[in-house]
C-alpha cells in the first residue's frame, strides 16, 4: 500500500459524517451488546434500513464500530447476570461471573473491553498489511478458484457452526434453496417464484436475518424465562474501571498475544468468523495455562486470551470480505450486501482500482476499536443503569424495529411476512440443533457459488477434472476433498460406534 | 417445540424429491446444457442424503424421545399470551397496515405486549407512544420510508 493512498483513506475517514457514524455506530453497539440475547449481527441487521440513505464509507463505519462495541458489551451481561450478551461472549461467561461474585466485576469488566480493543487493533493491522498483498494473488484467480474458495467457506461454516455435520449441512443447503429463488443469474428464467412478482428480484438476506436471529430469539425466550425483568443483581464491588489493567497486561503477556493471533488466523478463514474465535481460545489457554484447575473460579487468565480472539476475529475476518468478496461471518456477509447495494463490490479488483476505499474501511477499525477505551471506561461506570432497563420494555422495542427493518428493505410488507417465516423457521432449526450461521452465508454466498460453478462447468465442458486444473484450484480443491473424507470418515465411525461422543462436540457458537 | 429425527429425516427427503421434481419443470434454454435446474437440482440430492443421514442417525440412536415434544411451552398462562401476541400481533399489523396506520397500530401492539410481560401500566403509557413516535418521525421524516399514518393522518401530516 502506498502512502498516498494511506493519506487519501485518512482524509475519508477524517471527515464529520464518517467519525460522527463511528461514534454512533459504538453507542449503539454499546446499548445492543449489553442487552443479553440480543448479538452483534441483530444489531448489524437491524442498522441496514440506515445505511440505505448513507455514502458507503459512513454505512460500513457504522456496522464496523457497532459490531466492535457490541462484541466487547456483549461481555456486560455475562460478567453481572450470567447472561451472555453475544455468542462470543457465551466461551467465557462463567469465568467472569465467577469474578463478579469474588466482587471483582469492575476488573473482569476492564478486562473485557481493554483486551478486547487490543485484540482489534491487531487485528485491523493484519487486515492493513495483508489485504492488499492478498488482493493482488487474488487477481490471477479465476471462476474455478473462486467456486473452491466459496465451497471452503460454506463447508468450514456448515462444519463448525454446530455439533452436527449433517445439521450444519441441512442448514447450509436451506440458504443455498432460498439463494435460488427469483430470475437465475445463467439463464434469466424465473425459479420458485410461484407466480409472485416479489420473489421475482429473489429473497433478500435481510429479513431472513432479522428473522432468524432477532425474531427467533425473542420467541425462544419466552421459553427460557428471560422474559421476565426480575433478574436478581449481584454484587459488584468497588466500580474503578481498568484499574490494575496493566499488571494483568504484563502478568500474561502470552495470553493476550496466543488470544489475537489464534483470533486472526480463525477470523480470516472465509466462513468461521469472529465468534467461534473465543471459544477455540478460551480452550487453548486453559490447555496451556500452568494453573488449569483455576478455570471457572474466577481467574482472569483464560478471560484475557478470549476476549483478545473476539475483536481480532472481528477485524481479520473482513479479510476474506474485503479482498475475496466472501464474507467470513454473518456481520460481514450483511456488509458485503450493504456494500453491493452501494455499488461498491468487494473483491481484488477494490484493492486495485479504488484502493482508497477499502483502506478507509480498514482505518475505521482502528478508530472504532480505539474508541472502545473512553466508551469502555463510560460503559463500566454505568453498567448497572444499562442492564436495569427490563426485558418487558426492550423486547417490543425490538419487535417494532424488526418490523419497520424488514418493511424498509423495499418498502414493502412482503418483507415482513419474509422475517416472519423466517423467524419460526429460525427458532425451530435452532430448537432442533441446526445452526442458523450456514443459511445465512449460504443465502448471501449461493450466487456466487453457483455463478462461478456454472461458469466453470461451461469452461471445462462438464469435465469435473477441470476444477483441479489450475494448481490454486487444485489445492483448494483437495483441501475441500480432504475435509469432507474427514467430515464422512467421522460420520462412519460414529455410526459404527452408535452413540454420540459427547467429547467431540462442538459447542454450537449461535 | 422439539421434533424427533424419525420425522425430520424423511421429511427433508421427501422435501428434496419435492425439490428435484420442481427443478425439473424449470424452463430450459434451448442450447445451454449448464442452465436454471442444475443448482436446485443438486440442492434437492443433498437434501435427500441428509435426510436419509439424520434417519439412520435417529434409527442407531434408538426410540424413547417423543415424535413431537412440546414440553418447552408449559409455561405459564400469560407468556402464552404473550408469544402468540408476539406473532399474531404482527401479522394483523400486516393487514391494518394501510388502515389503521403504523404510529396507531404500533402503540397498540407495543403496549399490550408489554403488558403481557408484566410491564407496569405507567411505564406502558409512557413508553409505547414515545418509542413509536420516535421511530415514526426517524424512518418516515428522517429516512423518508413510506409510513402510513392511517387514522392519524390528520394529526401527523
Amino acid at each position: 500500500m502506498s502512502v498516498e493512498t494511506l493519506l487519501q483513506a485518512l482524509s475519508i475517514v477524517f471527515q464529520a459524517d464518517v467519525l460522527l457514524a463511528i461514534l454512533l455506530g459504538a453507542v449503539y453497539g454499546l446499548f445492543i451488546g449489553a442487552l443479553p440475547g440480543l448479538t452483534a449481527t441483530m444489531s448489524t441487521a437491524l442498522l441496514v434500513p440506515v445505511t440505505f440513505y448513507m455514502a458507503p464509507v459512513p454505512a460500513i463505519a457504522l456496522i464496523v464500530s457497532s459490531t466492535a462495541m457490541a462484541i466487547s458489551a456483549g461481555d456486560m451481561p455475562g460478567t453481572l447476570l450470567r447472561i451472555p450478551g453475544t455468542p462470543a461472549s457465551a466461551a467465557y461467561t462463567d469465568e467472569s461471573y465467577q469474578m463478579t461474585l469474588k466482587g471483582k466485576a469492575s476488573t473482569a469488566l476492564s478486562i473485557g473491553f481493554f483486551f478486547s480493543a487490543m485484540g482489534g487493533l491487531v487485528g485491523a493491522t493484519v487486515l492493513l498489511v495483508t489485504g492488499p498483498l492478498l488482493a493482488k494473488i487474488s487477481l490471477n484467480f479465476s471462476s474455478f478458484e473462486f467456486f473452491w474458495l466459496a465451497v471452503l467457506g460454506l463447508l468450514t461454516c456448515a462444519l463448525v457452526s454446530g455439533s452436527d455435520a449433517a445439521r450444519g449441512f441441512t442448514s447450509l443447503l436451506i440458504g443455498l434453496l432460498i439463494s435460488t429463488v427469483g430470475l437465475d443469474i445463467t439463464t434469466g428464467a424465473p425459479r420458485f417464484v410461484f407466480g409472485q412478482m416479489e420473489l421475482m428480484g429473489g429473497v433478500s438476506f435481510i429479513p431472513v436475518m432479522i428473522g432468524m436471529f432477532a425474531f427467533s430469539e425473542i420467541l425462544r425466550g419466552f421459553t427460557t424465562g428471560q422474559t421476565g425483568s426480575g433478574a436478581e443483581m449481584p454484587k459488584l464491588g468497588k466500580i474503578v474501571p481498568f484499574q490494575g489493567i496493566f499488571g494483568l497486561f504484563r502478568k500474561y503477556p502470552f495470553s493476550f498475544v496466543r488470544g489475537a493471533s489464534l483470533g486472526t488466523a480463525v477470523g480470516a478463514l472465509p466462513g468461521i468468523g469472529g465468534d467461534l474465535a473465543a471459544w477455540i481460545a478460551y480452550g487453548m489457554s486453559k490447555r496451556f495455562s500452568k494453573t488449569p484447575e483455576k478455570y471457572g473460579t474466577g481467574h482472569p487468565e483464560g478471560l484475557i486470551e478470549s476476549t483478545s480472539s473476539n475483536n481480532a476475529g472481528l477485524s481479520s475476518a473482513w479479510i476474506p470480505a474485503l479482498v475475496f468478496g466472501i464474507p467470513g461471518d454473518a456481520v460481514t456477509a450483511i456488509a458485503v450486501g450493504v456494500l453491493f447495494m452501494k455499488g461498491v463490490n468487494p473483491g481484488p479488483r477494490l484493492f486495485v482500482e479504488n484502493p482508497s476505499m477499502p483502506t478507509a474501511i480498514i482505518l475505521c477499525f482502528f478508530v472504532a476499536n480505539l474508541l472502545l477505551f473512553p466508551l469502555g471506561f463510560a460503559a463500566i461506570k454505568l453498567a448497572r443503569h444499562v442492564l436495569s432497563i427490563p426485558r418487558s420494555v426492550i423486547v417490543p422495542i425490538i419487535l417494532v424495529c424488526c418490523f419497520l427493518g424488514s418493511y424498509a428493505v423495499n418498502n414493502t410488507l412482503f418483507g415482513v411476512w419474509v422475517m416472519l417465516i423466517a423467524g419460526v423457521v429460525g427458532y425451530l432449526m435452532e430448537r432442533n440443533g441446526f445452526p442458523i450461521a450456514p443459511v445465512i452465508l449460504g443465502l448471501v454466498l449461493g450466487p456466487v457459488l453457483e455463478r462461478n460453478f456454472i461458469m466453470s462447468m461451461q469452461i471445462s465442458g462438464g469435465n469435473l477434472l477441470g476444477f483441479f486444473e489450475r494448481p490454486i484450484a487444485a489445492f483448494l480443491g483437495v483441501v475441500v476433498c480432504l475435509i469432507l473424507v474427514a467430515t464422512a470418515t467421522r460420520s462412519i465411525l460414529y455410526f459404527r460406534r452408535g452413540a454420540p461422543d459427547e467429547e467431540d462436540a462442538v459447542q454450537s457458537p449461535q | 417445540m422439539k421434533i424427533s429425527d424419525r420425522i425430520t429425516g424423511p421429511a427433508l427427503s421427501l422435501f428434496g424429491v419435492v425439490v428435484i421434481v420442481g427443478a425439473t419443470r424449470l424452463p430450459t434454454v434451448p442450447g445451454v446444457r449448464f442452465g436454471a435446474d442444475l443448482m436446485p437440482m443438486l440442492v434437492g440430492v443433498g437434501f435427500i442424503g441428509l435426510g436419509i443421514a439424520i434417519s439412520m442417525g435417529a434409527f442407531i440412536a434408538g426410540g424413547g424421545q417423543k415424535l413431537v415434544d412440546l414440553s418447552e411451552w408449559h409455561v405459564p398462562m400469560r407468556k402464552k399470551l404473550a408469544a402468540v401476541w408476539t406473532f399474531a400481533g404482527l401479522v394483523l399489523g400486516i393487514f391494518l397496515f394501510e388502515s389503521v396506520g403504523f404510529p396507531l397500530y404500533a402503540v397498540i401492539y407495543m403496549a399490550v405486549l408489554m403488558l403481557l410481560m408484566g410491564a407496569s401500566w405507567l411505564v406502558t403509557v409512557i413508553v409505547s407512544p414515545t418509542v413509536v413516535m420516535l421511530l415514526y418521525v426517524g424512518f418516515s421524516k428522517g429516512l423518508l420510508v413510506p409510513l402510513p399514518a392511517g387514522l392519524l393522518g390528520g394529526i401527523l401530516s
